[in-house]
């Protein structure tokens, strides 16, 4: 290596990729260890979500609005338009982290490699993956999040990683080099974190990670809707690889590091270049280059026949066999198109009629987080990414299961107060919320305090007791936990206290609770701390929620307007 | 493969094959990066750093709303206030400061009077952090100090404190004083001097002297501030246990001690005088009660504190309490409506003195005129009442809840 | 020749690792329980966990009792710096109780998420002073540390107690999981071996709690002795189920060195929770003490005003075990009128 001078080898263009690359990466993760009370600040914790601009295209198509900070796709969509899907391998973190595992536990040799690269079929999936999706968008069921590689990274750290990384951070590791415990996800925590369906969240992070091992970026070439999404955009990208083919030998060496499998050594697929540039690093004969308006194609200017030695492109011999040099859009034929615009508009009917996520027969357990807009709204702009579940202090919100909220709420946010409970004075969910299913909602709001006085708190739900398994009520044994930890002022949870002579004759004092409903918020502290911790003796269902009038539970409790 | 690779020759993989057989892998084959290129990366860089700037930039300007607490607003909150300056004007030197008991002229030749200083319950740890509780406890009011510069670099400092009442301005000169050290009284003073230093009580004040050092100008300026203290402070009429002792016993003011609370440790021993016998062990000691029924009551709680300490024993026929401990003899008996007793008497033949000691000072007691009996059982004024929830001079803002009878605070809850 | 060496080798070699292997794992499953390297656990016993227990210093971190000082020290006023130097004067100066070198915990009660106003908590000013004292009285580290009943992260953030307390030169412990260990407390009814969050206590020599004065729906008033319940884990919610014997017990669980009661908001009602200015006023005081139950009984009749009433069931419990008197006015009490 000479002539050259060392700058310009080091900024060389792959070595800034690969570190614009950890940057990400490390932004990415930053944003979501701030993600926590004493750490949030001003930060812009779901910065990522934000500027994926599917989030924004699909909540646009299902609530054709733009909320808050989601004009920030621009960011994203704009550089698409000029470079192709260059977010896919410079920006995308969960990206990153499929061509990191693929290189760390790659053991193939080069041959294997180029193979490995060529495009195949299967890669039309993720356009009808994002079809499907769109579809259903746009009818109000928003399910973008199952598979945008943002929520679904978010989603897999809030949930399975870092509860998983924090207990050996602020054990061992804490031990081994003092000070590392300071680095937990979420420091304060009195409790190890759990979520519900935690191990499906991570064995599908391992599942997919793996196979990249069997097909290199496996997710971002297959299925990813984010990828998609950018692939038919970057049809209009002004800048490419192109390959010359008065230069280029057919050796396929370009294949050996090509990340998104768009045939660099024939006919470039622009919706599926991730820009990752490998491709001229590996070329030996300097045939490719990123151009800017490259001609779409060279078979008309070659004269002579094409064959050996004969053919010339502007003077010089065509060397390649294969003179076409681009193919604009997604390989898909339109009647898959058709069928994937036909299995969402019948998908969407499957989600929604499923019982749970309606307004007749709501699941009893789905407590949507304060700030929530009504269900049918919720559904319309939840992406699942659990930024909310993420940080929330008290572990409370968790990803609904199947079984709360069927498919089309899986893994949206609902409170289980055996975990935890709605803190009082907390409206974080709200603020870190990226499509506004939870707007963002002031404590003042939420407390209805000051200029919501008249409007009153938000509910969430409604406390009940069960007076078969109350220690005071079935028990003669004491204990008002509930009414102390009650947060309302006054309190919504009061006592008839009496005194009683127990079985074995001591006489005893049972403060026996009971709700005032008028004064419930439905935040559960009772229920979290209820000592009948199983199956608690105080429990909170959604009824009453201040979200939806068909979920009031006393007369005059309907919302204002 | 999309085309088979040309110029390959037989007998050996050709220059093609040999590239895509290339052993490290790693390597990139490509010539050389251009200076575009260089330079369109060192824009991405710098596009990053940029991204990195503005969300530290964010990271450091949050939403002030997401803390405010709503519940904050429209009612006054508690005001607490961390204020940890000095407290304001009095101590500020030079400005006039209110002189308390200090008169002026105090410098004797030579001498020159600096800055005064003045100091009240609040602040006086600044002055003598750790000694101040000593003060506080014996019915401090202030503290005023001065210091005398004389020739030489040296110099004389000056404190006197006002105690509030007599018993603790010689409780707290009884109290300081180093034992074997001898003081003389006379005139109202009671004053020791020991080589630099001068300690006075008089009236309800006491002061402390101290030079520099034990140079004839230093105990010159000490023997002119006596003189001047006995001239300018008033003396007390003589307390009742100071005429009850004297007159008993023949021992001076300057041998009694007074203790407004916790007496001997005992929680419920308040206004005890005592006065340590010649052998500087053995104490006599007096305690009014309300009643001769309470005094006999009282007593008994002596007998039992002293026995906590020690198990009951007979000298000369008399029940004393011998120390655990210390082998000494203590006892305590209720003469009409006052208690008076005997503690730490070393062995018997102090005890036997000690009992006759006592008997004179019961007779004396029993001979005390009732309106003195009465006005012993008050505590001396301005010393802060034992037990009691506030201080008798403040007026009720100590707080609104104190008074059980309010009717807003107690039910509720 | 060289072929049968050789195939003999390999079977020898093969017979050496099948005998080897099989040696070791009938040892180790059947040799007695004794024997080193032994795994066998004939009846279950020897594979029960036995989490070990700790137990604080035997006295607990008090110091040598003063016949001469009084008990309670109470300063009113409204500047907490002076008033805390007051009070801590009074029962004989902050030197007394630490010195250059300690480590000293301060316990305060940080169990909601409240703004300091609203009196739930520990005063962040009372706090940042105790911390200052501490500090200036040469302690070589000062540690604020509480497990509230709401998020620990919020309560320490809102009540504004965690910047006090950095600000002022200490170092918050926020409990994690991993920080809790059983504490055995000999004598101790209920709690006698219950988890506790020790991390704050490895290495501490001296512990002071500071409480706020707090109506509790339950034990009717929560203040020092009540403080040391945000130092348990586990299944806290049970303790409800006799909670005047609980506090007793934390009483006997924890001497202090001395504790400071924050009488300068007081919440008079809708305790422990609190949550409206209305349920709060002013109290103008601090106390400081030897005993938590002196402390308590005059923040009960004093601050919380309710001096007709008897005292809550617990004080009796404790003092019966000889951890305190509650009778503060035969006690020894100083008061101090600071500004």
């Amino acid at each position: 290596m000479s002539g050259s001078p060392a700058w310009v080898r080091a900024f060389r263009i792959t070595n800034v990729r690969v570190v614009s690359q950890a940057f990400f990466l490390g932004l990415f993760l930053f944003l979501l260890w701030v993600t926590w009370l004493s750490r949030l600040k001003g930060y812009p914790a779901s910065l990522f979500l934000e500027m994926d601009p599917l989030v924004g295209f699909a909540t646009a198509l299902s609530t054709h609005t733009v909320y808050r900070w989601l004009w920030r796709g621009i960011l994203v969509l704009v550089p698409t338009l000029l470079l192709g899907r260059a977010f896919c391998n410079w920006v995308c973190p969960y990206g990153t982290l499929h061509q990191a595992a693929g290189w760390l536990f790659d053991i193939r040799g080069n041959r294997g490699r180029i193979d490995a690269n060529r495009y195949r079929p299967l890669y039309q999936v993720k356009y009808l993956v994002l079809a499907v999706l769109l579809v259903m968008a746009a009818l109000g069921a928003l399910q973008i999040g199952l598979l945008d590689p943002i929520c679904l990274f978010v989603r897999t750290v809030a949930v399975a990683i870092a509860p998983a990384v924090d207990p050996s951070l602020a054990g061992a590791a804490d031990r081994l080099v003092p000070g590392f415990g300071a680095l937990v996800f979420k420091p304060g925590a009195p409790e190890a974190r759990v979520f519900a369906g935690a191990w499906f969240v991570g064995l599908l992070l391992l599942g997919l990670v793996g196979a990249n091992l069997v097909v290199p970026r496996f997710f971002c070439r297959a299925l990813c809707p984010l990828g998609a999404f950018l692939g038919v955009l970057s049809r209009f990208s002004l800048f490419r690889i192109d390959r010359d083919v008065t230069k280029c030998t057919d050796c396929d060496l370009c294949l050996k590091g090509c990340e998104g499998a768009a045939d660099p050594q024939g006919a470039l697929r622009k919706s599926e270049c991730f820009v990752c540039l490998n491709c001229i690093d590996d070329c030996p004969e300097d045939a490719l280059r990123f151009r800017f308006n490259p001609r779409p194609s060279v078979a008309g200017l070659v004269e002579g026949k094409s064959g050996p030695g004969t053919a010339t492109l502007g003077g010089l011999p065509v060397l390649s066999r294969d003179l076409a040099v681009e193919v604009k859009a997604p390989d898909v034929p339109r009647r898959r198109w058709l069928f994937a615009g036909v299995a969402g508009l019948l998908a969407f009917p499957f989600l929604r009629f499923s019982k749970d996520v309606n307004a007749r027969g709501f699941h009893p357990k789905a407590i949507r987080p304060p700030g929530s807009v009504a269900e049918p709204e919720f559904l319309e702009r939840c992406i699942k990414c659990d930024q909310c579940v993420n940080v929330c202090p008290t572990n409370v919100l968790q990803p609904a299961r199947l079984a709360v909220a069927g498919l089309e709420g899986l893994w949206t946010p609902v409170m289980d107060f055996a975990v935890g409970f709605c803190q009082l004075n907390c409206v974080l969910c709200s603020e870190v919320c990226p499509t506004g299913a939870i707007r963002k909602t002031s404590l003042a709001r939420k407390l209805g305090l000051g200029a919501f006085a008249e409007q009153g708190p938000i509910r969430i739900g409604t406390a009940f007791f069960d007076r078969g398994r109350c220690l005071p009520w079935a028990m003669e044994t004491p204990c008002v936990v509930c009414e102390e930890v009650c947060p309302t002022t006054p309190k919504a949870i009061g006592t008839y206290d009496e005194a009683i002579t127990r079985w074995d004759g001591r006489p005893v004092t049972l403060n026996r609770p009971y709700v005032r409903p008028e004064l419930c918020i439905g935040c559960g502290i009772c229920q979290r701390e209820c000592p009948v911790v199983d199956d608690a003796a105080v429990y909170v269902t959604a009824v009453g929620e201040s979200r939806s009038d068909e979920r009031t539970l006393l007369l005059g409790g309907k919302k204002q307007a | 493969m999309g085309a088979a690779p040309r110029g390959s020759a037989p007998g050996g993989p050709s220059a093609a094959e040999r590239r895509v057989l290339n052993p490290r892998p790693f390597r990139v084959v490509r010539k050389e990066p251009s200076t575009a290129e260089a330079r369109a990366g060192a824009l991405v860089l710098a596009g990053l750093a940029a991204v990195a700037g503005w969300v530290a930039w964010r990271g450091g300007h949050p939403d002030p709303s997401l803390l405010a607490d709503p519940a904050l607003q429209g009612a006054k909150p508690v005001a607490v206030v961390v204020d940890r300056g000095p407290v304001a004007a009095p101590d500020v030197p030079g400005r006039g400061a209110d002189r308390g008991g200090l008169t002026a002229g105090l410098a004797a030749p030579g001498f020159t009077e600096g800055a005064v200083a003045r100091y009240d319950a609040e602040n006086l740890y600044e002055k003598i952090d750790g000694r101040a509780e000593f003060f506080l406890s014996r019915g401090f009011r202030s503290l005023t100090s001065v210091s005398l510069d004389g020739p030489g670099g040296t110099a004389v400092d000056v404190e006197l404190y006002d105690l509030g009442s007599p018993q603790n301005a010689l409780g707290a000169f009884a109290a300081e004083r180093a034992p074997g050290v001898k003081a003389a009284s006379g005139g109202g003073t009671s004053w020791y001097a020991v080589r630099n230093a001068l300690f006075v009580a008089r009236g309800s004040s006491y002061v402390r002297a101290i030079g520099s050092d034990e140079s004839p100008a230093v105990l010159g300026q000490l023997e002119a501030l006596r003189g001047a203290f006995e001239r300018e402070i008033a003396a007390a009429p003589r307390t009742w246990t100071e005429a009850l002792f004297a007159e008993a016993l023949g021992l001076g003011p300057d041998r009694l001690e007074y203790a407004a609370e916790n007496a001997f440790s005992f929680g419920f021993a308040r206004n005890v005088t005592s006065a340590r016998l010649a052998d500087g062990e053995t104490e006599l000691f007096v305690a009014p009660s309300e009643d001769p029924a309470r005094a006999k009551a009282l007593a008994a709680r002596f007998t039992e504190g002293f026995l906590s300490y020690g198990e009951k024993a007979q000298v000369a026929g008399v029940a004393w309490v011998r120390d655990r401990y210390l082998g000494s003899l203590s006892r305590a008996v209720a003469a009409g409506s006052f208690v008076v007793g005997v503690r730490g008497a070393p062995d018997a033949a102090a005890a036997a003195s000690a009992a006759s000691a006592l008997g004179k000072l019961e007779k004396a007691v029993l001979a005390l005129p009732p309106e003195v009996a009465r006005k012993a059982t008050e505590s001396p004024a301005g010393g802060v009442k034992a037990g009691s929830a506030r201080d008798g001079g403040d007026g009720g803002d100590g707080g609104e809840g104190g008074d059980p009878g309010d009717p807003g605070d107690g039910g509720d809850g | 020749m060289a072929e049968m060496d050789e195939d003999r080798r390999r079977l020898l070699k093969g017979l050496g690792a099948v005998a080897g292997l099989s040696l070791g794992a009938g040892y180790a499953a059947l040799a007695p329980p004794g024997w080193p390297g032994s795994l066998r656990d004939p009846d279950g016993e020897r594979g029960k966990p036995r989490p070990r227990a700790l137990r604080l210093p035997e006295g607990g971190f008090a110091v040598e009792p003063s016949g001469v000082l009084p008990l309670l020290g109470v300063a009113r006023g409204s500047r907490v710096d002076a008033m805390l130097r007051a009070a801590v004067d009074a029962i004989g100066g902050i030197r007394r109780f630490v010195s250059a070198g300690d480590v000293v915990l301060v316990k305060p009660n940080v169990a909601f998420e409240r703004s300091a106003p609203l009196g739930a908590t520990t005063s962040p000013e009372v706090v940042a002073a105790l911390v200052r004292l501490c500090r200036e009285a040469g302690a070589s580290e000062v540690r604020v540390a509480d497990n509230p009943i709401e998020s620990p992260a919020a309560c320490f953030e809102r009540s504004g107690v965690r910047k006090a307390a950095v600000d002022a030169g200490a170092r918050v412990y926020l409990p994690t999981a991993a920080d809790f260990r059983l504490l055995e407390t000999p004598g101790a009814t209920h709690i006698a071996r219950w988890p506790f969050f020790w991390r704050p206590f490895a290495g501490v020599t001296k512990v002071i709690g500071v409480a706020p004065v707090k109506d509790h729906n339950l034990c009717r008033a929560s203040m020092t002795t009540k403080n040391w319940y945000g130092l348990l884990g586990g299944r806290r919610n049970q303790l409800h189920q006799d909670i005047h014997g609980i506090v007793a017990d934390l009483a006997l669980m924890l001497r202090p060195t001395f504790v400071v009661l924050d009488g300068t908001r007081v919440l008079w009602r809708s305790g422990p929770t609190g949550g409206s200015l209305a349920d709060v006023r002013e109290g103008r005081t601090l106390v400081a003490s030897t005993d938590s139950l002196a402390a308590d009984a005059f923040g009960w009749d004093d601050l919380l005003g309710r001096a007709g009433e008897p005292l809550p069931a617990y004080f009796a419990k404790a003092a019966s075990r000889g951890l305190g008197t509650p009778d503060w006015r035969s006690a020894n009490a100083r008061e101090v009128q600071v500004g």
